[in-house]
């Protein structure tokens, strides 16, 4: 039986890859979970794998071809194997649960159920309705004037101060590099979820940028609901916040951030994640921009911008030039709540993370 | 005023004896004794030995006796002193009482009261600690009352007294010694009723007789955990009150049934089969069941106690349900 073997989804926001490096030929016997191909994505090389067994009978892209996610790449012949998922699999959802589906038009086929045995139940349908309401708001026409309105209070209403700082990051590449061999492609560090650690840590030092500004007072926060910008092909873009942020590991924030991305893209954002974050981070740096300098996001109260990663001319103690890893880090901070004295320091905090990269956390 | 259920049983016969002139109540021990469980202490003294009557051991006897009295036009009460006995007159109850009215073409009415302790948990044996109600429930023409509580100890006898069919009475050996509170005068009172007990939004839990302080003590625990479970106390196990139950389950959509008989072909399963087969679209998981477990009752404590649902195994079973 022939098995169409399609070009996998290595992120929510992939919609290609290039084909760098074939593993596998013509004739090969494939194990489950062996690794075929190597592709680059916007991102990064990433290994893919195999998630069936079988022959190569035929690698229909060459190296170097650019391809979209789906299409398919090699067929394989599968011996004896059903091959479940082109056969419409029994998707298990409660009775209650597809009943509240029929009575709302939602097709429950396109949900993912949280139950014991990963059945759809109503809790899953209701938080489904929930993030639809959520989508209409934030979607289209609806979601520009929401950024116009939201952006427009901002600059008139918040006295923003700028600051920037060069941070080398020579050796946060290197330990991410070390600290990612042998891992499994899903589990790998990305570098901006190191740079959201980072200003995480340095957040819990310098809490006067972490909350909520009302009623011409400033508010702490206690939690960290960390928000970052998430732009959308149709244009626009939302702050969902991770909920949380500081309690959480690299491992934890790693994987809330690939969770986050993929649901903003989905429409399945929870309202608390779109309201009640208490900082934000815009990282503009994998579009090759090498600063940013934001506009806060009220009611809070502080921003970092984060730019393009890059190699440049670095002057070393011995005044010797070499070629070394870095970024430009901005703050855009509300002058009501702090001065730019704290915000050097809050810039200089993050610096002090970002280069003892084994004591992130 | 607080009473406990013992009392309330004493005072709900006495009523009854005194209300229906052709009544009489036999079984053995209930006269001299004032009955294996103190339920008909001093009768004998206030009514005599013409309506207390001293059996000899043998139910089938004397069942057979008070099924021939109704059948006469008395208003017999008959008292099994606990239901592991009472398989020895199943045949003169399920042969003859639960039947004659069809098999007289409606002619012979059987206003026949039969009362029985039923249930585990004091170390009695294997042999004295059965909980058969769930079988005598499952026969046509008999009605079978659970008292759980104090108010229906007291009250439920007296409502089965203007039954002219059978109804079977089964008290439980844990809540003889219970106190509650008990109204002198009922405004509303339908022992073929099931009740809520407490009322909530998240589970359903239908329950009856000895494990309903259990149950409520479960919905307390639960409470604390956040979480608002409403208890159904079936009452009436025959005719089921499909309507409360129903209800609930189609408000709460999730349901636990905890029922002292073993699991197989138990009430409990014949509750769940209603709830599957009229509530299934409501329904956001299985029905679960949390039974005795399928062992003859053993003697040692921590054994019996491993045996029948406790409040903890609730508890976990709770948990497991909602998490």
């Amino acid at each position: 039986m022939n098995y169409n073997l399609p070009m996998p989804s290595l992120g929510a926001d992939m919609d290609e890859g290039k084909i760098v490096e074939w593993k596998i030929k013509t004739g090969d016997s494939v194990k489950k979970n062996q690794i075929i191909a190597s592709v680059e994505t916007t991102k990064s090389v990433i290994d893919i794998e195999s998630f069936r067994e079988g022959v190569v009978m035929n690698l229909l892209k060459s190296v170097g071809d650019v391809v979209h996610v789906g299409e398919t790449i090699a067929i394989f012949d599968i011996l004896g194997e059903e091959i479940l998922d082109q056969k419409e699999q029994r998707i298990k959802v409660s009775p209650a649960a597809k009943k509240m589906c029929e009575d709302n038009h939602i097709d429950f086929k396109q949900m993912i159920g949280t139950g014991k045995e990963g059945e759809i139940t109503l809790q899953d349908v209701e938080n489904k309705l929930q993030s639809t309401k959520v989508e209409k708001i934030f979607s289209g026409k609806n979601l520009r004037q929401a950024i116009a309105s939201l952006m427009s209070r901002s600059k008139k209403e918040v006295p923003h101060y700028y600051l920037k700082k060069r941070i080398h990051l020579d050796l946060l590449m290197k330990w991410q590099d070390e600290t990612n061999r042998n891992v499994d492609p899903s589990r790998r560090l990305l570098t901006p979820v190191l740079l959201m650690k980072a200003v995480i840590n340095s957040l819990k030092k310098y809490p006067e940028m972490n909350g909520i500004y009302k009623d011409e007072n400033f508010a702490f926060s206690t939690n960290i609901h960390l928000g970052f910008a998430i732009a959308f092909k149709e244009g626009g873009v939302l702050v969902p916040a991770i909920l949380d942020a500081d309690a959480m590991s690299i491992l934890e924030l790693n994987a809330a951030v690939l969770d986050l991305i993929t649901r903003a893209r989905d429409g399945h954002l929870k309202s608390r994640e779109l309201s009640e974050g208490t900082f934000t981070i815009t990282n503009i740096g994998d579009l090759g921009s090498d600063e940013v300098f934001g506009i806060i996001f009220p009611p809070q109260v502080a921003l970092i911008g984060i730019g393009h990663i890059r190699k440049e001319p670095i002057i070393d103690s011995q005044d010797l030039v070499r070629a070394g890893f870095v970024v430009d880090i901005t703050l855009s901070a509300d002058h009501r709540v702090s001065d730019g004295i704290l915000g050097a320091k809050f810039l200089n905090e993050i610096d002090k993370n970002l280069n003892s990269p084994s004591s992130l956390g | 005023m607080k009473i406990t259920y013992r009392e309330a049983l004493n005072l709900s016969l006495k009523d009854c004896l005194n209300l229906h002139p052709n009544s009489f109540l036999i079984g053995e021990d209930v006269g001299a004794y004032g009955g294996t469980y103190a339920v008909s202490k001093n009768l004998l003294k206030e009514f005599g030995s013409d309506k207390i009557i001293d059996a000899p051991l043998s139910e089938v006897g004397f069942t057979g006796l008070g099924i021939g009295a109704a059948m006469g036009g008395m208003k017999p009460i008959v008292e099994i002193m606990t239901i592991n006995f009472a398989l020895l007159a199943f045949d003169q109850i399920i042969n003859t009482a639960a039947i004659v009215n069809f098999m007289s073409g409606g002619q012979i009415h059987l206003p026949l009261i039969i009362r029985m302790t039923s249930g585990g948990g004091r170390q009695l044996g294997a042999q004295h600690s059965n909980s058969f109600e769930g079988w005598l429930a499952h026969i046509p023409g008999l009605k079978i009352l659970a008292p759980a509580t104090v108010e229906d100890a007291r009250y439920m006898l007296i409502y089965a007294m203007n039954e002219t069919s059978p109804v079977i009475i089964i008290e439980h050996a844990l809540l003889f010694n219970i106190s509650e509170e008990c109204p002198d005068v009922l405004q509303e009172f339908n022992p073929f009723h099931a009740q809520l007990k407490n009322v909530g939004k998240d589970l359903t839990l239908i329950t009856y007789g000895g494990m309903l302080p259990r149950c409520m003590q479960a919905c307390a625990e639960m409470k604390k955990k956040g979480f608002e479970i409403e208890v159904i106390d079936l009452r009436c196990l025959r005719p089921l009150d499909n309507k409360t139950i129903f209800s609930s389950v189609k408000k709460n959509h999730r349901v636990l049934i905890v029922d002292e008989g073993w699991r197989s072909g138990s009430l409990a399963a014949e509750i769940s089969s209603r709830i599957t087969e009229n509530c299934f679209y409501d329904l956001d998981a299985p029905v679960y069941r949390l039974c005795r477990k399928e062992f003859p009752i053993p003697y040692p404590r921590h054994l019996e106690e491993a045996i029948i649902p406790r409040f903890e195994d609730i508890v976990i079973k709770l948990e497991e349900i909602l998490k």
